[in-house]
């Protein structure tokens, strides 16, 4: 079977003005196979955050090949796969726009307009109270705010969903509805999940398909 | 014309040197930046001062071209000095300020409202190509420090599949607003509080004010056109150089 995403002896170094150099990989190897959630651990500075973005592109690898469905990613027209791996953040950053205009942001750019009924849907889909739609989305809680951008991100259609650390900013409680609402994302619609976290009880919670991220390897 | 001694120029400068102790006094960091730009500006324009007879009488159409393009060009090295962590963004200023001068000179020039001749080209491009410099450095301040600010919604953008130009249209707007308030003020303060330096130059030099107020709307026109084209320019072009072919915000 041909997996979802596959990394092949990927290295990527970093430079920064404060330490210089670093490898972040060394060549390293995963696959990623498409069922459920598939979980990244690993401890802070591991290089979680940068796996997800050579999977979006975000940024590439200096050396290897990365496959999508088999395909290698730099044969796939950048903004077509980033439509297709979507992305949510470990902190929200949404423009000061109203909630309607962010979650109309992806599908505009597909030429969709979706209408305000397809909207709530939506919203009420991640819990999130469909009154909200005309408020500023820079002005809610983070909770609420990260809600939108999930939201943001489902309104895209993703096939895929990665999940940089989503829940780390919120408290325990809307943390766990956001897992509720990921899981049942899967289960019922289908939708593949890649999610970093470095929280083991998280990480528990989430399922049995999980990797770790050591010394630039995946372990 | 009354003369102005020597002494009465040095004490003016003396003026900076306050401004000067005030920065060092704060810490402000333009201490040495203000000293050695004033010394500058006060050598260049000494050194103009000299020359200026010279150019004000060229007819010449090349010679004429050279010297703005000169002038042109030193106002983009100065404008990217200020970005240096954007690789290539010189040509980015370059094309704002000689597209945006050339065509308001052109424009004049056609209209009938200058001459081709040293003593309008070389004034008025001077002030076109300054305008456009100011411009195009303020742009690229706020923007890239926009930019800079906003690395994580711009990503988020483009995570969404945003091309470059989408996924900072916001900040380009905002960036473009902000640089228009310093335009539009001083136009809303016309005559009012600013009286601006050509016109009071024509009139201390003894030119009826109402041709001297003629010669000034050209101006303020011109400036105006000249700022939305330069910005137009910068607007449209600016992400290029912000990420790379494969739509990744690159590090500014
Ligand atoms: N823009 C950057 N410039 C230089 N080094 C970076 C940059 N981003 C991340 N790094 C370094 O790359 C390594 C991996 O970072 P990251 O993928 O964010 O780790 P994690 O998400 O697991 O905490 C860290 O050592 C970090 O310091
Ligand atoms: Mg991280």
């Amino acid at each position: 079977m041909i997996p979802l995403f596959e990394l092949k002896n990927v290295s990527c170094r970093k430079k920064s003005p404060a330490s210089g150099e670093t490898a972040v990989f060394h060549s390293a190897s995963l696959c990623i196979n498409g069922d459920g959630i598939f979980v990244v651990m690993g401890p802070s500075g591991a290089g979680k955050s940068t796996l997800l973005r050579f999977l979006n592109r975000l940024e590439d690898p200096q050396e290897g090949e990365i496959f999508f469905h088999g395909k290698p990613i730099r044969e796939i027209p950048v903004t077509q796969l980033r439509q297709r791996v979507g992305m949510l953040f470990q902190l929200p950053a949404l423009p000061e726009k109203t909630v309607r205009d962010n979650l109309l942001f992806g599908p505009h750019l597909k030429g969709e307009n979706p209408a305000d009924s397809v909207l709530a849907e939506l919203m009420r889909h991640v819990d999130l109270d469909p009154g909200l739609i005309n408020r500023d989305a820079a002005h809610l809680s983070v909770g609420q705010q990260q809600r939108v951008s999930l939201a943001r991100v489902l309104a895209n259609k993703p096939e895929v969903l990665l999940l940089d650390e989503p829940t780390s900013s919120l408290d325990a409680e809307t943390a766990l509805k956001i897992e509720e609402t990921i899981k049942r994302l899967v289960k019922e619609d289908g939708l593949k999940a890649v999610w970093v976290t470095h929280h083991a009880d998280q990480a528990d919670r989430l399922g049995k398909n999980r990797i770790r991220i050591e010394k630039g390897r995946f372990v | 014309m009354r003369d102005i001694s020597y002494l009465s120029l040095g004490l003016t400068f003396l003026l900076i040197l306050a401004f000067i102790l005030f920065s060092a006094w704060q810490r402000l960091g333009l201490a040495k930046d203000t000293f050695f730009s004033s010394l500058r500006g006060a050598i260049q324009l000494l050194a103009v001062g000299y020359v200026i007879a010279y150019v004000f009488v060229i007819e010449n159409g090349w010679i004429l071209a050279g010297v703005v393009s000169l002038m042109a060009g030193i106002a983009t090295a100065v404008s990217a000095g200020r970005s240096k962590r954007v690789a290539g963004i010189w040509k980015l200023i370059a094309t704002a300020i000689f597209v945006s001068v050339s065509v308001t000179l052109g424009l004049l020039l056609t209209f009938g409202a200058i001459e081709w001749s040293g003593k309008f080209v070389i004034p008025i491009g001077g002030m076109l190509v300054g305008q456009a410099m100011n411009n195009s450095s303020l742009f690229l301040e706020r923007l890239l420090s926009d930019v800079r600010r906003n690395g994580l919604q711009i990503e988020s953008n483009l995570a969404l599949g945003a091309r470059p130009r989408e996924a900072i249209r916001g900040l380009v707007r905002q960036a473009l607003i902000a640089d228009s308030i310093p335009t539009i003020d001083s136009m809303k303060t016309l005559g009012l509080i600013y009286l601006p330096g050509m016109m009071a130059g024509l009139i201390v030099g003894g030119i009826s004010p109402i041709i001297a107020v003629k010669y000034q709307m050209v101006v303020i026109f011109m400036i105006v056109f000249e700022f939305g084209l330069s910005s137009m320019i910068l607007a449209f072009l600016a992400h290029r150089f912000l990420f790379n072919r494969n739509a990744q915000l690159k590090e500014c």
